[in-house]
């Protein structure tokens, strides 16, 4: 089957591969994409599923990349499609980065590995906070605004037990697409920004995990802020005077802040009460 | 220490924030990040200036830094601004 998808020129073509059409649809709930049969055109991203595994091919990659799993096979494929997005979208940024939403705007988490950005965001839509995304952000428009892309948030298997009961029931009450190594949330629309809902940016988080004694949020300096999302920047298509423009306009903007966290007992309320006109301590 | 005169690339495009400066290459599209010193140097490079012109300028500048250390971080800055396209050096 041909899939086509959104604001991607160019289609997704399944090769005895259409079991990964639901699979596509659960983690990508609200992406629109049309299913057809398979067109004379050349395809721009191909699985093909042969002798028990998934091989995908896309102007990415220099070789196939091979997965056993079909969620695994998922998993990588969306790389490749915010790439085919991007592509696009020559103007625009796209972050490395989670983000929630709180009165309407993005507060934006831009770090690297491991401090756990995929976990605190899975965390924080436990507490009723909405999320934007917990992997990837374009950045749209001339202000510029986060755009969302409807991507379920995705945790690293096993899901952790550090965060209380709450956490662990809402998790298992919204398990989507797992596999080994990954298990994907099936949040609702309500719960996860859909795609192309687009947010001002309200502020950059830095985040450290650590074993704080007490969780805090704290003004951060803005030039760390910036290299920080600099770094995060992997859209090749702007220029670098582009990006460093972009990027530095909002960071002169938005307030900047580090997040301390520990458990996350207290993230939540931390971030309401910094960014929500709305929620008193 | 050598005395190059400095001349900075044209086009580098350049963004404050408090006391450090981001550099843009127009052609490589790499970006430099410049701490407070190395912006002062940038700021100095603003006409062709010699090293040692700058790095009398920094003496004064930073006088609560061993000159050594000023020295040191010069010419260590110098190389990488050079070896990355952003300056151009002229021998005397």
């Amino acid at each position: 089957m041909d899939l086509s998808f959104q604001d991607i020129s160019g289609t997704l073509r399944l090769i005895d591969a259409d079991e990964l059409i639901p699979i596509i649809q659960k983690i990508l709930p609200t992406w629109p994409f049309t299913i057809g049969s398979i067109s004379s055109s050349e395809a721009l991203i191909t699985i093909k599923f042969s002798n028990g595994q998934y091989s995908r091919t896309s102007p990415w990659l220099e070789e196939p990349k091979i997965y056993y799993d079909p969620i695994n096979a998922v998993c990588d494929f969306l790389v490749d499609l915010v790439h085919a997005f991007n592509t696009n979208k020559p103007e625009d940024m796209c972050l490395h980065c989670a983000a929630i939403s709180i009165d309407g705007k993005a507060v934006v988490f831009p770090n690297g590995y491991n401090q756990g950005k995929s976990t605190l965001i899975a965390l924080l839509a436990s507490r009723g906070i909405r999320v934007v995304c917990d992997d990837v952000l374009p950045f749209t428009g001339s202000e510029p605004n986060g755009l969302s892309l409807g991507i379920q948030p995705r945790l690293r298997n096993p899901i952790p037990e550090t965060f209380g009961k709450e956490f662990n029931h809402f998790a298992n009450n919204h398990i989507g697409p797992a596999s080994d190594r990954f298990s994907y949330l099936n949040l609702s629309t309500t719960q996860l920004a859909s795609f192309g809902e687009q947010f001002p940016i309200a502020a950059i988080v830095l985040i450290q995990r650590g074993d704080f004694e007490e969780e805090t949020l704290l003004p951060a300096s803005k030039e760390e802020a910036l290299k920080n999302i600099i770094e995060r920047n992997f859209a090749n298509n702007p220029s670098a005077i582009n990006i460093l423009d972009t990027l530095h306009s909002i960071i002169e903007e938005a307030p900047c802040y580090q997040l301390n966290w520990s458990n996350g007992k207290s993230v939540g309320k931390l971030l309401l009460n910094t960014f929500s006109s709305n929620h008193k301590a | 220490m050598r005395n190059d005169r400095l001349h900075r690339k044209e086009g580098v495009f350049v963004k404050h924030l408090n006391n450090q400066a981001f550099l843009a290459h127009p052609e490589t599209n790499a970006i430099f990040n410049l701490n407070e010193l190395g912006c002062a140097i940038w700021h100095v490079l603003e006409t062709p200036i010699y090293t040692e012109e700058i790095a009398d300028l920094l003496y004064i500048a930073f006088p609560d830094i061993p000159e050594e250390n000023i020295h040191s971080d010069l010419m260590s800055l110098i190389l990488q601004l050079e070896q990355n396209g952003l300056i151009s050096l002229s021998p005397t």
